[in-house]
């Protein structure tokens, strides 16, 4: 994409990529009081990284020896976050909204609608943002205001420093982390830095609100005690007599989210591998969904991740921004000398 | 292309229908409120059942009472699903009552085996009685049964009390909290019950 993405769209690529899947197990993994510090403290973090991401220069990172080998690491840490994503709601769906151990026919239709997306241009992904971020936010605000009776304000109490670290380091994996792949899908110096920053501003308010919400009617220590705390407090909301089940409203939230999170992870990987070989690798969109498939099922049935992949994420994110700073470095300090 | 991907998705979107295990209205047991009281062997699980196989179709219906003693909840339903045959559905339990004398700890981890593997509603009522399995034996004044009949009486009484306010979440998480359990309590006079305000054990 060459030409510059209006605000808007950005806006909304960057805001629903950044809620992903951060909402399905607030606060469990979120830590306990200081869940709204970790989250600030992340989210805050990010913007600090936003000039990194506007004078990030692929062109440089691949033209060089090790460039391949660099591809090769970055394309797994899309592939890690993307299937993060992926079974994270795979997780929910079978458990919550399929009540089933089968893990087949859910992992078949994610991964059929990630390759449609694959093939489709970048700005179907755009649009289908757009679309989808105003139907976050209208459930949002539905959810938010419909509980607004069962509100506790007494549960604030619990609010302090205990848990940060873990807050800090779930936002960071889940929002902050996936981030760094996003120069391959936006031309970070052509985008409006605008557009960036209110996505993330908006990603922010839209893991802001789950959180405040499972926190002023469940408090700290019962809502870090369920799986899927806010979903389990949509129990405690309806409209009325006639609409008691609102749970669809946070299907909505969960499913869109993952989604674009989990197509965007992967168009950086095809874009990077494109990149890195110069070449347009055929059939990868498909060998992509079908190893997204593969691993949704296998980290069910087989091997189940949960918090350590958080570490993971964090950890080749800091690899890969320290190289980029000092590849900056390296490469400020050789025109100086010349 | 495109077109035939996005029917094929599409189509593949019915199947998650027929994931889903289902069964029949007669392979199922709707329990309306359960009964906790303290046992010898543990606790004594009182369910009241809603009979769904009421020919008449009036506004009455009939209510089945289910009874068993085991060590915990859990093994409480087990033995009731493999005597009955059927499948025991919690998810629209509106009551849960606590006998005198139960335990705060066992209260605890029979809610917590009821939310997790139950799905009982984090809106289910908890309240008190002298016996809880007794209070879901009488007949409601309402003809429904006993646990919808109480939920109403609570309601219409919570607005003039937040401390009769008694969600599942509410008292799981005072449990959870350690704070002291108060729970408003139904006394049975003359086969009726009436709401009393709170106890605390």
């Amino acid at each position: 994409m060459n030409k510059t993405v209006p605000t808007k769209l950005t806006c909304a690529l960057v805001g629903l990529f950044a809620l992903g899947n951060a909402t399905i197990f607030l606060p469990k993994e979120a830590g306990g009081g200081g869940a709204f510090l970790g989250l600030a403290l992340s989210f805050l973090i990010g913007f600090i990284l936003l000039p990194i991401l506007r004078n990030f220069n692929h062109t440089n990172l691949f033209s060089k020896k090790t460039g391949k080998i660099v591809a090769v690491f970055l394309c797994l840490f899309a592939l890690i976050c993307a299937t993060n994503s992926a079974a994270d709601f795979s997780l929910v769906a079978n458990k919550k909204i399929l009540s089933s151990e089968n893990y087949f026919i859910f992992s078949l239709i994610f991964s059929a609608l990630v390759f449609f997306l694959l093939r489709a241009k970048k700005q179907v992904i755009f649009k289908i943002s757009l679309i989808f971020l105003v139907l976050i936010i209208f459930s949002q605000l539905v959810l938010f205001l419909l509980s607004g009776n069962q509100f506790n304000l007494n549960n604030l109490k619990g609010l302090g420093f205990s848990g940060t670290l873990s807050g800090l380091l779930f936002f960071f994996a889940k929002c902050i982390a996936p981030m760094l792949l996003l120069p391959f899908i936006i031309k970070m110096e052509k985008s409006t830095p605008k557009g960036v920053a209110l996505g993330m501003l908006f990603g922010f308010l839209l893991i802001l609100f789950p959180l405040l919400q499972v926190i002023l009617i469940f408090g700290f220590p019962y809502s870090a005690s369920l799986d899927f705390a806010f979903l389990s407090v949509l129990d405690t909301v309806s409209l009325g007599l006639k609409f008691s089940r609102l749970e669809g409203l946070a299907y909505i939230i969960f499913f869109f989210g993952s989604l674009i999170k989990c197509a965007v992870c992967l168009i950086c990987a095809k874009e990077i591998l494109n990149l890195a070989f110069k070449k347009q690798i055929k059939h990868l969109p498909l060998v992509l969904s079908i190893i997204l498939f593969i691993v949704i099922i296998f980290s069910q049935t087989v091997v189940k991740f949960g918090a350590l992949l958080n570490w993971v994420i964090t950890i080749f994110a800091l690899i890969f921004i320290l190289a980029a700073v000092l590849l900056k470095s390296h490469t400020h300090f050789q025109c100086k000398t010349r | 292309m495109k077109r035939i991907m996005l029917i094929l998705i599409l189509l593949l979107t019915f199947l998650c229908g027929c994931n889903r295990p289902y069964y029949e209205p007669e392979q199922t047991i709707i329990i309306s409120a359960i009964g906790i009281d303290p046992a010898e062997s543990g606790i004594l699980l009182t369910l009241e059942t809603v009979d769904t196989s009421t020919p008449e179709g009036g506004l009455e219906y009939s209510k089945k009472i289910l009874k068993t003693s085991q060590k915990d909840c859990k093994s409480a339903f087990l033995s009731l699903q493999k005597s009955l045959g059927n499948r025991l559905s919690a998810e629209h339990c509106a009551l849960v009552i606590k006998g005198k004398g139960l335990s705060e700890e066992l209260l605890y981890e029979t809610l917590i085996y009821l939310r997790d593997e139950q799905n009982l509603s984090q809106n289910t009522k908890i309240v008190s009685n002298e016996n809880g399995g007794k209070m879901l034996q009488l007949k409601s004044r309402t003809g429904q049964a006993v646990g919808y009949d109480a939920v109403k009486i609570l309601n219409m009484q919570e607005s003039k009390s937040d401390l009769l306010k008694c969600n599942l979440y509410s008292v799981l998480s005072a449990l959870h909290g350690g704070a002291p359990l108060t729970l408003p309590f139904f006394e049975t006079e003359d086969d009726n019950y009436f709401l009393r305000g709170q106890y605390n054990e």
